[in-house]
């Protein structure tokens, strides 16, 4: 019999022969499903995944939103009695679907009134995920419309994930895996903005699932690889485990089976992290079995279902586990040649999978019953068993389950083989490419996400480069800013330094200009007083002297007149000796007097600031004597307080006193204003200036103000010499 | 008649006037017929040094013509024909001096009196011929000789020295001179000190505020005939 079904394969693949090499390795897949007849592992997980945690899933999911999306509604607002029934009853499995949906309807109208958007749509997520489950397109459509509707108007990437995948786990549901993986591709992108790991893997994992399903083994890995290192960041073992599995099965289609071991034994390492750890172990055990199966070393494989029979406590509870355990242990003997027993547990799981409408349990539990049949050699019953799968399989659009049916009739009803094969066939290359089909747009969906991923990826990087390059930049020019305002701070205070010095040296100058004019002048006048005095006047007189020795005769009158312009040329010499004698004198006219400039200068000030003074100084006092240098700076020093006075205290008597104590020069400055506090004298900038004048003639500056009574400024100079 | 040898030495930095002093003596010998004039000139400060130091002992001066305001030397210890006064009176008492100078202040009359007590003093202003000779013929007789103006502060000054003292005098001279309160310890032997207060007193008895100016004191001093 193998052999007939060898050729009639040879036949398939001869003529799939222009087939790319992908569904060649395909078709040899078949070959194997078809030979060996194992529960599709796919399937496994897939009534797993749906089945028993479906809707805890959804729940799961449901209360993951809140806490992270949303911590404000972490702990729920005290729900409305009647939002409570309303839920309760449209989520009770025992009621019929017409009633929940009606209570579902109550729950929704309900729901519509809240007002916070946030809370809205986690209660229509909610009401969505039960919808998914009512089998009403039009229905779960206009309430899940409404949910995307809104979760886009909130405009948070979470929400809208949200959305995306109640609209994908519908379609996988209802089996059309492109829009599902359209929608999962979707969910995940929004759950990346939103940085939910946790979620983005789950799509990845769901996505994974999907190609696995169309048979794109190498796509599914690489989404699980990514799912899983998404998992191992938010630490959460339970996904992991799961990842591994489907792996392992993976590995295990593909019929790398050393690798399928190694990713079933990292998930069963994982499992003992688990907290409910039971019923994935047992799991685990069936994957196992299952691998052993496909490798036919059906011995081993029946040890491992063995021991997960073994703990029928935990089995009770999931009793889809039951009857796939069941069926694959039969299977198993069945395959050893062991036909005693089998079928009452064969009976046992098509009775548990008929109880809870596992669809595609039920095909198979069909084909293992043809199987059997087969093998003990009823073919007429094989062929009503076959033909039952057949049905169902069609029904429930289990296309692959036509497939085996078709090649198990085609073996057993030798009349019509080649019509069935020739069905096969077609429906081979029609199952063919549109699993071909559904890759393509798989990859061109993944293709976005990765070129899409990628842009963000850039984006981000290129968004912190110009955030630290902009930080970088503010930082450079904050520091340029500061120093070019400190220099400029710096520079004024120079320039003003520089201005000052340079006021002082040209009045020096100018002073010293002055002195040395004077001393000149002085000199000149010395020199011509000398001049006069010791040359003309000497020779004057000598020429008179002469003159009145020669002694001349004539006319009385003559001589008369001769003796007269004699005495007109010694007033003449006297008259010269005096100018000398003034001349000298007059080197004394000059007033350029210490004291005369102090007083002078406080005399201007008394006219501009409106107020009387007294200039007090001890005459015996050689003031001309002190440097010129403090002269100046003295000098200054007035006119800067006499303006400070001017300026803020209208003092109406000033009294200015100049002496000498021991070897300390004192000028002292006192008036009638209005005086200043201590902290008004630490801010002022003319106080700073005296101190620094004080501080360049090595004196001591004293002040002390006595609000509406005056202010009294002393500056000491000590003398040295 | 028996004719008397007279040595004489004329000092002067004008030779013009030596000429002139030289003339009239000889002018004097021939009209009198009693002296006889030996003539020694000197036209600077350094050679006027130099023949005290080496022509008076050899030959007694009987009188020297004497000119005040000669052109300074670098010979230590003489900056005027005064100090030459003071070390011809010092060194041959009984050498007649006549002090011939152009200088008319009374503080220079002063100190001439006090220092060298010349046997004539004339001023040149004053001076003429005939003024010379009768100089000249006093003082060999014995008789001292002066000018008008000296005369006249001879009579005045038994009166001031009573109120001013020599220093006074002084301050006032070189002040008047031009010299600077502060340089007045250059030529005086006394502290800044003691000279503001000698100032603060002359102030007083002139009867002048204390905060007056030199200018001020100066003139008051001229007008009292202090100078």
């Amino acid at each position: 019999m193998p052999q007939v079904v060898n050729t009639v394969l040879k036949q398939i693949m001869k003529r799939i022969k222009f087939h790319n090499s992908l569904i060649l390795r395909e078709a040899f897949y078949n070959k194997e499903a078809f030979l060996n007849f194992v529960y599709p592992p796919n399937t496994l997980i897939m009534s797993t995944y749906y089945s028993t945690h479906g809707r805890a899933f959804g729940y799961a999911l449901f209360l993951f939103l809140n806490l992270a999306s949303l911590p404000l509604t972490a702990q729920r607002a005290p729900m409305d009695p009647d939002f409570e029934k309303h839920l309760n009853q449209a989520l009770n499995d025992s009621l019929s679907l017409e009633v929940r949906k009606k209570h579902l309807t109550f729950y929704y109208n309900l729901v519509k009134e809240i007002q916070d958007d946030s809370l809205k749509y986690e209660r229509i997520s909610e009401i969505v995920e039960i919808a998914s489950n009512l089998k009403d397109s039009v229905y779960f459509h206009n309430i899940s419309n409404v949910g995307h509707k809104l979760a886009l108007s909130i405009n948070k990437p979470s929400f809208v994930g949200d959305s995306h995948w109640n609209y994908a786990a519908y379609y996988l549901n209802e089996k059309e895996y492109e829009r599902s993986y359209d929608h999962y591709h979707h969910a995940y992108k929004l759950f990346i903005e939103a940085n939910n790991d946790y979620y983005a893997g789950k799509m990845l994992y769901n996505m994974a699932y999907i190609s696995s399903k169309t048979y794109d083994y190498t796509g599914a890995e690489i989404l699980l690889f990514r799912s899983i290192k998404l998992f191992e960041q938010t630490g959460s073992t339970l996904q992991r485990y799961r990842s591994f599995n489907l792996l392992g099965t993976i590995a295990d289609d593909m019929e790398e089976f050393e690798k399928g071991l190694s990713y079933y034994t990292t998930a069963a390492n994982l499992i003992k992290e688990l907290d409910k750890w039971e019923y994935n172990r047992l799991q685990n055990l069936n994957n196992l079995g299952v691998r052993l199966i496909k490798m036919k070393q059906f011995d081993e494989a029946l040890s491992y279902f063995n021991e997960a029979l073994s703990f029928p406590e935990i089995l009770r509870s999931s009793p889809a586990l039951l009857a796939k355990l069941l069926d694959n242990r039969a299977y198993c003997l069945i395959s050893l040649g062991k036909h005693e027993n089998v079928v009452s547990s064969m009976l046992k799981a098509i009775a548990i999978r008929d109880s809870i409408d596992d669809t595609s349990g039920r095909v198979i539990s069909r084909l293992r019953f043809a199987n059997y049949y087969g093998k003990i050699g009823d073919s007429a019953q094989a062929i009503v068993y076959a033909k039952h799968a057949r049905e169902l399989a069609s029904e429930n659009n289990l296309k692959r389950d036509v497939l085996h049916s078709l090649e198990f009739l085609a073996v057993y009803d030798r009349k019509n083989a080649v019509s069935y094969l020739e069905r096969h066939i077609a429906l081979n290359k029609k199952i063919n490419a549109e699993d071909r089909n559904l890759r393509n747009k798989f990859t061109a969906i993944q293709y976005e996400t990765e070129t899409y991923i990628r842009k963000n990826e850039r984006l981000l990087k290129q968004k912190l480069q110009l955030l630290l390059i902009s930080l970088v930049s503010i930082a450079i020019l904050l520091l340029i800013y500061l120093n070019t305002r400190q220099r400029a701070k710096n520079k004024q205070l120079l320039l003003e330094r520089q201005e000052q010095q340079y006021n002082e040296d040209m009045y020096l100058m100018a002073l010293a200009q002055k002195s040395n004019l004077e001393k000149g002048r002085a000199e000149e006048r010395k020199r011509i007083s000398q001049e006069l005095h010791d040359g003309i006047i000497s020779r004057l007189f000598a020429l008179r002297f002469k003159w009145q020795t020669i002694k001349l005769s004539g006319e009385a009158i003559m001589l008369e007149q001769h003796r007269h312009f004699l005495n007109l040329l010694e007033e003449l010499e006297t008259d010269i000796r005096n100018l000398s004698h003034e001349f000298r004198n007059m080197l004394y006219m000059e007033d350029k007097n210490f004291l005369n400039g102090i007083k002078t200068l406080i005399k201007e000030k008394s006219e501009i600031g409106n107020f009387t003074f007294r200039f007090d100084y001890e005459q015996a006092e050689d003031w001309e004597n002190i440097p010129f240098i403090t002269k100046i700076n003295v000098q200054r020093f007035f006119e800067e307080v006499l303006q400070n006075v001017i300026k803020h205290a209208q003092a109406t008597e000033v009294t200015v006193s100049i002496y000498r104590d021991m070897k300390v020069l004192i000028f002292k400055i006192t008036d009638n204003g209005k005086g200043f506090s201590q902290s008004q004298l630490k801010k002022g900038i003319g106080i700073k200036n005296l101190e620094n004048r004080s501080s360049k003639l090595k004196g001591n500056l004293e002040v002390q103000s006595t609000l509406n009574v005056g202010t009294v400024i002393c500056l000491c100079i000590p003398i040295n010499n | 008649m028996e004719t008397k040898s007279i040595n004489v030495f004329m000092v002067d930095d004008h030779a013009m006037i030596l000429k002139s002093y030289a003339d009239e003596l000889k002018k004097f010998e021939n009209h009198s017929g009693i002296y006889r004039f030996q003539i020694e000139r000197a036209y600077s400060l350094l050679q006027a040094i130099d023949v005290l130091k080496f022509t008076f002992e050899k030959r007694e001066m009987h009188l020297v013509l004497l000119d005040i305001g000669l052109p300074n030397c670098e010979v230590p210890g003489y900056k005027s024909g005064l100090e030459l006064g003071i070390a011809i009176r010092e060194n041959y008492p009984k050498t007649k001096i006549i002090v011939i100078t152009s200088y008319n202040s009374y503080p220079l009359i002063q100190r001439l009196f006090d220092l060298i007590k010349p046997e004539g003093l004339l001023l040149k202003g004053e001076l003429n011929p005939e003024g010379l000779r009768a100089a000249v013929q006093d003082v060999l007789e014995g008789v001292p000789h002066f000018t008008k103006t000296v005369r006249k502060f001879l009579t005045q000054a038994p009166v001031k020295p009573n109120i001013l003292d020599h220093y006074d005098m002084l301050i006032l001279y070189y002040l008047s001179e031009g010299v600077l309160t502060k340089d007045l310890v250059n030529h005086l032997p006394l502290s800044l000190r003691s000279i503001e207060r000698r100032k603060n007193n002359l102030k007083d008895i002139l009867k002048l505020d204390y905060k007056s100016s030199d200018v001020m004191l100066l003139n008051r001093a001229k007008e009292e005939g202090f100078l």
